[in-house]
């Protein structure tokens, strides 16, 4: 009898068990697909949600993919994700990533290729104190130089070779390793720190310096910019593999992809606090003050668009794919084989058609106050 | 088993509630020691300007009723917007959903592939190693090998999150089958010797008395396997781009940690509630299901 109620006990906790999986995979039941006539694409990001972004995403709120006939399904990104593999993978289409790191992937084999040409200029920063007078790329001389690594060390690397160093080898210089947040830099274990113009330079800003209560200012800093001192390298593009992207109609579903994905980058230049809005629907712990300085700061690096949006500029190219291959020891140097600006040309035309403006040759950028805390 | 239960003083019921207040006001002692602690901690490197092992200040040890006011707190500045605990339990809820569904794969997986290999000998010879050696390789390499091989067989409706209780499940069958193995096997001899005598099936010796002897061993495992899982779930949400789980927050918060350092802390004080509920639920189980559980196992 004993027995029997252990019996009866097992067999209801295991029961319960499958109960709860029956349970939660009925609450997922799937999404109805009532607009069959979209054509389904998945676009992979580079990183999780964030104003970096805020040109797709305000493309599909605003319903501009939906007016292309497109269906995008955005991922979102994060450390464990590589863009390129996800798409040579097939669980997407198109992705978005930094130049250097589509090119790194090539010369591993994947076959992947740049269809736009989205930031034109460079976000990426080395920072130091002012009181260090660290004012140049030459003072960092035998100081603790700050970087993510990992493919991001680039165009650090380019500046300090061009002044003599030999980064790669730690040889009159140190490179410290920099974790995402900016405290090494806060807490001076470090003389120098790299900072996008979009992120980590507001986290900085976005600090109260413990000493005196206030918010550390800009001009407390120095800011050498990548894109100032001619090493800044080209940063996020579109790109999607060899194979996809020859096929005639996916070249067509691209081609709309980008004009619309280009009218959101557009909308987002002059609807700065709606894009700010989007972005911040789809990440509600994200917090205001530093997604509107991120969305302001990105917009620079996109506008005024000289070749306009998504064009590929063949100098801008040609400084990355050397520098790329220089510090990633690629196998060879990339050539034009790694993008093509057909399909961003169509998109252009498109988009000029209706009217839209590419170029963004009279932004200006806004006057974005700093936050406490980033609110 | 009816005259021991007589000889058992009887307690007053005075003496159950004075016991149950020791117990309640036990965990306050160590709940308010650890607050003490922390910003005892806090307040002496503070004092003394120390700076090993690190620097402390608001940023790398908020205050703890700071954290807690955190989360009470809207997640998106400016009064609009929910509290951030509602953000987080949202996703512990889509983080427990993985967890759950890979706990219960993981689980009735383990059980199965436990009862085969108690039987064959041979199995478990060879297999065993194998199965050990599965565990040693990380999970953070087997997560995203999972991700890309599930995810496109997957139909919509298990799309990625599917994949994540596969990553929950791998770490969650491996208790459950040593310790069946070790528990079917631990059936008293002269009781085996007894059913053999009336001839009873392998079936029935099984269900009958291997596995109510096993009961203790399998929730001992149960209960390890049920906080695996909620890691697994973790673990597996970073590789397969899900915004709506824990993991997202994590990564979010940690970004952004020189300015909101409450935010991850915060986040952190969730994902232990969740790992705890789950342990919690396989006690109550276990409570339910074995009234005798030997205190000296696992």
């Amino acid at each position: 009898m004993k027995h029997g109620r252990y019996w009866i006990g097992g067999v209801a906790a295991f029961a319960t068990a499958i109960g709860i999986w029956a349970a939660v995979g009925t609450a997922a039941t799937p999404t109805k697909h009532s607009e069959q006539k979209l054509t389904k694409i998945t676009f992979q990001l580079k990183w999780v949600t964030q104003a970096q972004f805020a040109g797709y995403y305000a493309a599909a709120a605003k319903g501009f993919y939906k007016k292309a006939g497109l269906d995008v399904k955005i991922r979102v990104g994060g450390p464990d994700i590589s863009p390129e593999q996800v798409v040579a993978g097939g669980q997407a289409q198109m992705g978005l990533d930094w130049l250097p790191s589509l090119m790194s992937a090539r010369d591993q084999g994947l076959k992947l290729i740049n269809i736009a040409q989205v930031f034109t200029r460079s976000g990426m920063t080395e920072i130091s104190w002012k009181d260090s007078g660290i004012n140049t790329i030459a003072k960092m001389r035998g100081k603790k130089v700050g970087n993510w690594l990992l493919g991001n060390e680039f165009e650090l690397f380019a500046a300090l070779a061009r002044a003599g160093m030999d980064p790669v080898h730690n040889k009159g210089v140190t490179i410290v390793k920099q974790p995402f947040d900016m405290n090494l830099f806060l807490n001076r274990q470090i003389d120098a720190a790299s900072a996008m113009t979009y992120n980590e330079l507001a986290q900085v800003l976005e600090t109260k310096n413990p000493k005196t209560g206030n918010l550390y200012k800009l001009s407390q800093l120095n800011v050498i910019k990548m894109s100032k001192i001619g090493t800044g390298m080209l940063e996020d593009g579109v790109f999607t593999t060899e194979s996809w992207i020859k096929d005639k109609k996916n070249q067509e579903t691209a081609k709309k992809f980008l004009a619309a994905s280009f009218k959101g980058w557009i909308y987002c230049r002059t609807h700065l606090k709606d894009c700010v809005k989007i972005v911040l629907s789809h990440g509600p712990t994200l917090l205001k003050g530093h997604q509107t300085w991120q969305m302001n700061e990105i917009n620079a690096l996109i506008w005024p668009s000289p070749k306009g949006i998504g064009l590929m500029n063949a100098k801008d190219y040609a400084f990355t794919a050397k520098t790329t291959a220089k510090y990633n020891k690629l196998k060879k140097v990339p050539g034009h084989e790694a993008y093509r600006t057909d399909i961003a040309k169509a998109a252009q035309a498109l988009m000029k058609k209706q009217h839209l403006d590419i170029y963004g040759k009279t932004w200006k950028k806004a006057n974005v106050k700093v936050t406490p805390g980033g609110k | 088993m009816a005259t021991m239960a007589a000889e058992l003083p009887v307690e007053p019921r005075t003496e159950v509630i004075r016991r149950a207040a020791a117990r309640v006001g036990t965990s306050i002692l160590v709940l308010a020691a650890l607050w003490g602690l922390w910003e005892g901690y806090r307040w002496l490197w503070i004092q003394e300007g120390w700076t090993w092992p690190f620097i402390v200040n608001d940023t790398t040890m908020p205050h703890l009723h700071d954290i807690f006011a955190a989360l009470w707190a809207k997640a998106s500045p400016g009064g609009v917007g929910p509290r951030l605990i509602t953000v987080l339990v949202k996703g512990a809820l889509f983080t427990a959903k993985e967890a759950a569904a890979g706990f219960a794969i993981g689980a009735l997986g383990g059980f199965a592939l436990g009862v085969l290999l108690a039987h064959f000998r041979l199995l478990q010879r060879g297999l065993l190693p194998w199965i050990v050696a599965s565990q040693t390789v990380p999970i953070l390499v087997v997560a995203p090998m999972v991700v890309v091989w599930a995810n496109p067989k997957l139909p919509d409706s298990l799309k990625d999150w599917g994949a994540v209780a596969l990553i929950a499940a791998f770490l969650t069958f491996f208790p459950v089958t040593v310790n069946t193995i070790r528990g079917l096997q631990s059936a008293d001899r002269r009781a085996l010797e007894l059913m053999r005598s009336y001839a009873a099936g392998d079936w029935r010796i099984l269900w009958k008395l291997r596995f109510p002897a096993a009961l203790p061993y399998i929730f001992a495992a149960l209960k390890i396997s049920a906080t695996a899982s909620v890691v697994g779930a973790l673990i597996g949400e970073l590789p397969s781009s899900i915004p709506n789980g824990l993991g997202a927050q994590i990564i979010n918060f940690s970004q952004y940690y020189t300015t909101q350092p409450r935010g991850l802390w915060a986040t952190n004080v969730i994902a232990a509630a969740l790992g705890i509920s789950f342990f919690l639920i396989v006690l109550i189980a276990e409570k339910l299901v074995v009234r005798r559980a030997p205190e000296n196992l696992v």
